[in-house]
């Protein structure tokens, strides 16, 4: 049998159709958002993903990272590119002849985005509420040089007073360490915690100690950065736009900047692409290769000081023999790797201190050698590898799985082991790492503050991050001698000695120097990526390229 | 009826309460806690966080207390994003997850039963073989695949369209279509799998005999019956439609609520999970409760009673 739609029903149709072609016939394409905000001054930065907060004590990820320095501006700032410290809200500052006191002096026009100034003392309110315990800051260890300050946010020390900060003027801030920190600068400039937060709005809406009370809502937000918050639509996008009452507004050339908060760096490779983006965090690891052949003009590469390396667990036999341990260090080409897995952005690392740190020179004991490897694994009582364990390389869902798959494939062609790959979900793998229930596993660091030190302490006996097993006192020791030396250069000797004995003991093993990489529009001008990877918005100008 | 509807109510609610319940305590068992992170904090540190979440209190109690300012709707502050309470993010992200939702079901429902209908009523012509592999392609090629593609095609060879985004009316276009695209495939099938069905009753031979036009006898009398499969169908997808698609929301970047759902069991962010669950579970069995009244209003052989 034979149907027919009744003559309204056809017509009805065509009429759809006809609409639907005449819609499409008229899209064209539209005036992209790069090119609007090239116009405007605006710049589109694709951002990692939400920030978790936008207060400079509480916040702890990523993303976090890439807005506050445009919204907030601590004593100094890090030079873009030599981190060097620069003047912030300090103009100048002076250091005692014994290196335990600093003396820092505030600009006169230093304000805030209500037009309110900034005094020292909005600096010690800003430094008292980082360290206090209630507010549960995670990142109050880089107050530690400071004299009482550990105690203090441990609840050791319950008057700020006694805690080595002081304001003889509205113009002087005294900063008194515990003992001689020759990165101390470092840690000013390059760290949110350091930064100040305005009194006045923080109680209004709660306590000093109060998390999550709203004020940095738009509503209620007052920063004293170059940009001052305006919008913020959660997993959207945050708008910062200039601030007319910033010291050196003068020197800021954009009007805005759209932090657009994109997860995927799929998705903002394609956002990039379809000029809805200035700037990207990242790149696709297969679309960076392509860049990198193709259109090396728009893949921005800076090495940063961040070094991806093996965590061994040294209470697993057979990994406490330190002769296995250098074995497995030394039979993948780390070369090879990253040239396989992303040349853009790994380059092969043989020391855990990367290269590009001011002044210091990494310890490099070891490049591949198989051979040298199979021997220490015949002596260590497993020739060929026979009778070694199976033994677990455990790695996060994010990580790259290429990269653990490679270096399963070269233990098992040059040292004839085999071990099992466990890709766990980024909080259970950090789990098992704090409760040490793993053999080896891929973990990375970046820097705090540019000194060795941001790395060497890690692996302390007694170390926070320190998930090795590994306590050696005699590296201990080797790190104390280091801490206590008055001479800089001498310093970054001994704590070459200290990473001597890391290398030689190898409870971690380097595999890449991290770069940062991210696609960058030709009319983004001045764009600099530090290599604690702290963006530097003030310098950026958008224009014809 | 009423007695029916109350019945079931006290059910839902019933069984919302086992799904709070058993949620809260799955999350609690799973490894890793909302501070857990690469740089793990300090025993004090970790206190301190503890004791401003309530968590320092004992299990039972966090339980009690959670119970307590759920009877007043109020789901908690949220673990990840210390400046936001739950209410807050489900209050801005589900509307974004509705629109699309909505938009997206509008289009699945007219394609999915604009050519479920063609393909029966022209059953093994070339119509039928069309609309029967968009259906079969619709199902075998994911959301993450089309969504790519109308992307590299509308966005970037094109220029039409934004790539992702959720600023002008515009960019409902792409995630819209591809959503409603995978949504119309399993409704089109079923859609001519209920309508074949229905098509050789006695009561349509019936309604022809009685002189009825085959557009009245299709839209009618047929669609009446052959849609119920759809109806079923539609209860807990109308559910997930709403709630928001994850893989939808990645690519295209849109603040819906789908992202939360997975995010928020990433980062340990218990009452955001426990809000998402919530906010699912009573959609789906509300969306169920509707669709058992559909169905006995379009089928006279269901009895609500």
């Amino acid at each position: 049998m034979r149907f027919a739609l009744p003559p309204a029903a056809t017509s009805w149709c065509l009429a759809t159709l006809a609409c639907m072609t005449l819609a499409v016939a008229g899209c064209s394409r539209h005036a992209t958002a790069v090119d609007e905000g090239n116009r405007t001054q605006t710049l589109h930065f694709g951002n990692v993903g939400e920030p978790s907060e936008l207060d400079p004590h509480i916040i702890n990820a990523a993303p976090d990272y890439q807005i506050i320095t445009a919204l907030f501006e601590g004593l100094l700032n890090a030079d873009p590119a030599t981190m060097a410290p620069r003047p912030g809200v300090a103009e100048t500052w002076d250091v005692s002849p014994d290196g335990l006191t600093y003396t820092f002096h505030l600009r006169t026009n230093a304000k805030w985005s209500n037009g309110d100034p900034i005094t020292a003392d909005d600096f010690l309110y800003s430094f008292r509420r980082a360290l206090s315990p209630a507010l549960a800051s995670q990142y109050t260890f880089l107050f530690h040089a400071v004299r009482g300050a550990d105690e203090f946010s441990s609840g050791k020390l319950a008057d700020f007073s006694q805690v080595g900060f002081s304001a003889p003027d509205p113009r002087t801030l005294v900063v008194r360490l515990a003992r001689v920190t020759p990165y101390f600068l470092g840690i000013v400039s390059a760290n949110a915690i350091w930064y100040p937060v305005h009194r006045a709005t923080i109680e209004r809406l709660g306590r000093i100690d109060q998390r999550g009370t709203g004020w940095t809502r738009p509503e209620n937000f007052v920063g004293n950065g170059p940009f001052v918050l305006k919008e913020w639509r959660p997993n959207q996008v945050i708008v910062a736009e200039k601030s007319p009452t910033y010291w050196d507004a003068a020197h800021v050339s954009l009007h805005a900047v759209y932090f657009h908060a994109i997860d995927s760096p799929d998705t903002q490779e394609v956002a990039f692409r379809s000029g809805q983006l200035h700037v990207t965090t990242g790149v696709p690891a297969a679309k960076a290769t392509a860049y990198l052949k193709d259109h090396s003009a728009l893949l921005l590469r800076t090495p940063i000081l961040s070094t991806t390396f093996i965590t061994v667990n040294v209470a697993h036999p057979p990994l406490n023999d330190q002769r296995i341990r250098l074995a497995l260090a030394l039979a993948f080409d780390r070369a090879q790797i990253a040239s396989r897995i992303n040349p853009a952005r790994m380059a092969p690392a043989y020391s855990i201190v990367p290269e590009g740190m001011p002044g210091y020179q990494p310890y490099v004991r070891m490049k591949e050698d198989p051979a040298a490897a199979r021997a220490l694994f015949a002596e260590a009582g497993f020739p060929a590898g026979k009778g070694f364990p199976t033994l677990e390389l455990s790695c996060e869902t994010g990580a790259s799985l290429e990269l653990v798959q490679a270096i399963q494939e070269a233990w098992r062609t040059n040292l004839g082991i085999h071990v099992s790959i466990a890709r766990r979900e980024s909080r259970t793998h950090w789990e098992t790492l704090h409760l040490k229930q793993y053999d080896l596993a891929i973990s990375a660091w970046s820097a705090d503050y540019p000194d060795p030190s941001s790395f060497l302490e890690l692996w302390r006996g007694n170390g926070g991050w320190n998930f090795t097993n590994w306590a050696d006192p005699h590296y201990d020791e080797l790190l104390d001698t280091a801490a206590s030396e008055t001479d800089p250069a001498m310093r970054l000797k001994r704590l070459q000695v200290v990473e001597s004995r890391l290398t030689n003991e190898m409870p971690v093993i380097p595999v890449s120097y991290d770069r940062d990489v991210r696609l960058v529009q030709p009319s983004v001008h001045n764009w600099a990526t530090n290599p604690l990877q702290r963006p530097d918005y003030k310098a950026v100008w958008l224009g014809a390229p | 009826m009423f007695r029916f509807i109350t019945s079931r109510f006290l059910q839902s609610l019933l069984a919302l309460y086992v799904v709070i319940t058993a949620t809260f305590f799955m999350v609690r068992f799973v490894p890793g806690g909302p501070f857990t992170a690469e740089k793990a904090v300090t025993p004090e540190i970790l206190r301190n966080l503890e004791a401003h979440y309530g968590l320092n209190k004992p299990l039972y109690r966090q339980y009690l207390d959670y119970l307590g300012s759920l009877a007043h709707g109020d789901l908690g502050p949220s673990f990840k994003y210390p400046n936001r309470t739950v209410n807050e993010i489900i209050g801005d992200k589900v509307p974004v997850s509705a629109e699309l939702g909505l938009l997206s079901l509008a289009i699945a429902l007219v394609l999915g039963i604009g050519l479920g209908t063609l393909a029966a009523i022209r059953r093994n012509t070339w119509i039928d073989y069309v609309a029967s592999s968009f259906g079969m392609t619709g199902i075998s090629i994911p959301t993450f695949v089309v969504g790519p593609l109308l992307v590299l095609a509308f966005a970037i060879h094109l220029g039409w369209f934004n790539a992702s985004g959720w600023y002008l009316p515009s960019d409902r276009v792409l995630p819209c279509l591809v959503l409603g695209i995978a949504y119309a495939a399993p409704i089109s099938r079923l859609t001519r799998g209920g309508l074949l069905e229905v098509l050789h009753q006695d009561f349509i031979r019936t309604a022809r005999a009685k002189g009825a036009s085959e557009f009245r006898v299709i839209t009618r009398h047929a669609l009446r019956g052959g849609l119920l499969p759809v109806v079923s169908y539609l209860g807990p997808a109308i559910a997930g439609i709403l709630t928001g698609s994850f893989v939808i929301e990645t690519i295209f970047q849109i603040p819906g609520i789908g992202r939360e759902f997975v995010n928020s069991a990433f980062n340990r962010d218990y009452t955001l999970v426990l809000g998402t669950v919530i906010l699912y579970a009573a959609l789906i069995m509300a969306l169920n409760l509707l669709v058992d009244i559909a169905q006995a209003w379009m089928n006279p052989k269901v009895r609500l009673e």
